[in-house]
């Protein structure tokens, strides 16, 4: 059988070149190209020939794997693509599966090696982890936080106010007041600025820079 | 019969028509200023001469030296008397109602009185600036801030007032407003003076609440990007205790090599390790920022498409920059994908401010007018964002032409 073709897209070397050592090393599978910014993407997928994507979601000067994935997703969907991220921001997952993308690895912890997600992947089966890695924040777990609430976390370390994030997310200013202070007595943090600092620091959520339309 | 009275009693009687006369005096000017109606006006300015005319008859027909009349009987005087208590109490009523009205309506009087007692300063100008009516606090503050009395409101504004705030030595804060007034004299200016320390004072603390605030929101988005940059290099070493772990494989494979005299694949084996784990230490360290041109042309070749660019390049990390790399991008992945060619022709043109870049390709030619979808509207909506302008032509072969103004950084 002809090896499947993969394409690594990954912007820190060490890494990348640990992809490539498992695909070189691997006889189902062949490197198409290794590339450290998820822009130059769809060229590769253009010239066709690219069975499969190992993309990482911060790559080099910003640009996102995901935004990469939906784009590709949408022209050449019969292109598989695996997520691999070491990023616990719990929104990749639900963006991965919502953009159509194949299967999601986390480089940290998922257990499973790669090899072998990539070989299920080509089987056709699409695996994901159920749900993004459990981490703390203060007292609490990242599984303790509604969606609502990881919303105007994520938002809060953009340093926005109150009167701010409302309107960003259609809230008035006095529920995301209330968000705020419960998620601070979950946490156990003094002031919402421990709080922003904290959940940015976790990697939990990860606010993205706005891009203008 | 003549009667005698008392010189005392003379004096006194003098004095109460004296005071009565002073009071119609004032009862006139005082229903006057009022503006209360002509016949109450003519009937008090009656009483007036009414108490003069009786002043005069008692001084004249009293048996005085120098009197012009001769002196009356008691019956005249009586008559006299009596004329001069009705005279007095009709004063009295009089006086009384002129307080009266002074309580319950307005008059100018009024409205100049409660005018200076207002706690806001007010003045009305004409529009050369000559004051028309100011009260006394606008006055005080005119004279505190400019150090001059308010006599041009023109000048005080240009001075004080156009700031919209002023805080007085005595630490008071005034708002200053000022607005046009349609009125029956002609448009006049309506300058007011409020007091907003308590306000002010809020103000300036929220404002410095807001410099903090946007300066922690600095610091966060700063920190996001260091924490970018830190969870990198977290995958970094994670990968190199992974290196660190297979070389400990390595090691002990090399010795059980060494040690029981493995076979010559067994020994291949070891070796291919040992260059794996030597290949990932063998790394260059990580560049952040490249050519991102070069590379997409680089991409471009390993896609089987030879970008052939000719005339200046714009400057790395301009808008014209990011744009024609943008085109560049567009058009190879439209070559292969839709013209099937081997070579795109960028050719740039520089024209004064503006950038011109033209691509076209060795491909094939479109079979109608290109529909505009993906890459192009993408293109399209970045190059107007930034004031260029697109034009894709479909013969008499593909090509795309983007313009667009020297601006600032991407």
């Amino acid at each position: 059988m002809k090896p499947y073709r993969v394409l690594v897209v990954e912007d820190q070397v060490m890494p990348r070149q640990l992809f490539e050592m498992f695909i070189l090393s691997s006889e189902q599978f062949t490197l198409a190209a290794s590339i450290d910014s998820a822009v130059l993407a769809d060229v590769y997928c253009a010239g066709g020939g690219i069975d499969l994507i190992l993309m990482d979601v911060v790559t080099k000067n910003g640009a996102n794997g995901l935004e990469a994935a939906e784009n590709i997703k949408q022209r050449w969907p019969k292109i598989r693509i695996i997520i691999v991220t070491s990023m616990p921001e719990c929104s990749y997952l639900e963006r991965a599966r919502k953009i159509g993308v194949d299967s999601f690895w986390y480089k940290e912890i998922s257990r499973e090696p790669i090899l072998s997600l990539m070989e299920r992947t080509m089987a056709g089966e699409s695996v994901y982890p159920d749900a993004p890695p459990e981490i703390r924040l203060g007292l609490a777990m990242s599984g303790e936080f509604t969606q609502t609430e990881l919303l105007i976390l994520r938002e809060l370390t953009g340093g926005y106010t109150d009167a701010e994030i409302g309107e960003h997310l259609h809230l008035s200013r006095f529920t995301v007041r209330d968000y705020v202070k419960s998620m601070r007595e979950k946490t156990g943090f003094r002031s919402r600025t421990e709080l922003a600092v904290k959940a940015r620091q976790s990697g939990l959520v990860i606010l993205e820079a706005k891009q203008p339309e | 019969m003549i009667c005698e009275i008392p010189p005392a009693i003379f004096g006194l009687l003098l004095t109460a028509m004296l005071i009565l006369c002073f009071a119609e005096m004032f009862c006139v000017i005082a229903m006057v200023l009022q503006h209360r109606g002509i016949w109450q006006t003519i009937s008090a300015g009656i009483l007036l001469i009414g108490g003069f005319t009786l002043f005069q008859l008692t001084v004249n027909t009293a048996q005085v030296p120098g009197a012009l009349l001769p002196a009356w009987s008691l019956k005249n005087k009586a008559i006299l008397y009596i004329l001069f208590l009705l005279l007095a109490g009709l004063t009295i009523w009089e006086f009384f109602t002129v307080v009266q009205w002074e309580k319950e309506n307005w008059s100018p009087n009024t409205v100049r009185e409660s005018f200076n007692q207002l706690p806001t300063g007010i003045c009305f100008s004409d529009l050369n600036g000559s004051v028309l009516l100011s009260n006394h606090k606008m006055e005080e503050i005119c004279l505190a801030a400019s150090g001059k009395p308010l006599l041009d409101a023109n000048a005080f504004w240009d001075t004080v007032g156009s700031q919209g705030f002023v805080t007085l030595g005595s630490g008071v804060t005034w708002n200053l407003e000022r607005r046009i007034l349609s009125t029956q004299i002609g448009d006049v200016y309506q300058i007011t003076a409020a007091d907003v320390t308590r306000k002010h004072a809020i103000m300036q603390e929220l404002k410095k609440d807001q410099q903090q605030l946007q300066q922690i929101q600095a610091r966060l988005l700063q920190y996001s990007e260091s924490v970018t940059e830190l969870t990198r290099e977290k995958e970094i070493l994670a990968a190199k205790i992974r290196v660190h772990d297979s070389l400990g494989e390595c090691l002990l494979a090399a010795k059980r090599c060494i040690v029981t005299s493995a076979g010559r694949k067994e020994k291949e084996e070891v070796l291919k390790m040992w260059r794996q784990n030597l290949t990932l230490l063998a790394v260059p360290p990580d560049h952040e920022k490249s050519d991102s041109l070069g590379e997409l042309l680089s991409a471009a070749k390993t896609v089987g498409v030879r970008v052939l660019l000719t005339g200046p390049v714009p400057p790395a990390g301009s808008i014209a920059r990011a744009l024609t790399e943008a085109a560049i991008h567009t058009c190879v992945t439209n070559t292969v994908r839709h013209a099937h060619g081997s070579e795109l022709y960028v050719e740039m043109i520089k024209d004064g401010t503006h950038w011109t870049c033209r691509c076209t390709n060795n491909g094939c030619v479109p079979d109608g007018p290109v529909r505009e979808g993906g890459g192009l509207t993408t293109l399209r909506r970045k190059t107007e964002r930034e004031g260029g302008t697109m034009i894709v032509e479909s013969s008499p072969r593909f090509a795309l032409t983007i313009t667009v103004e020297e601006g600032g950084l991407s």
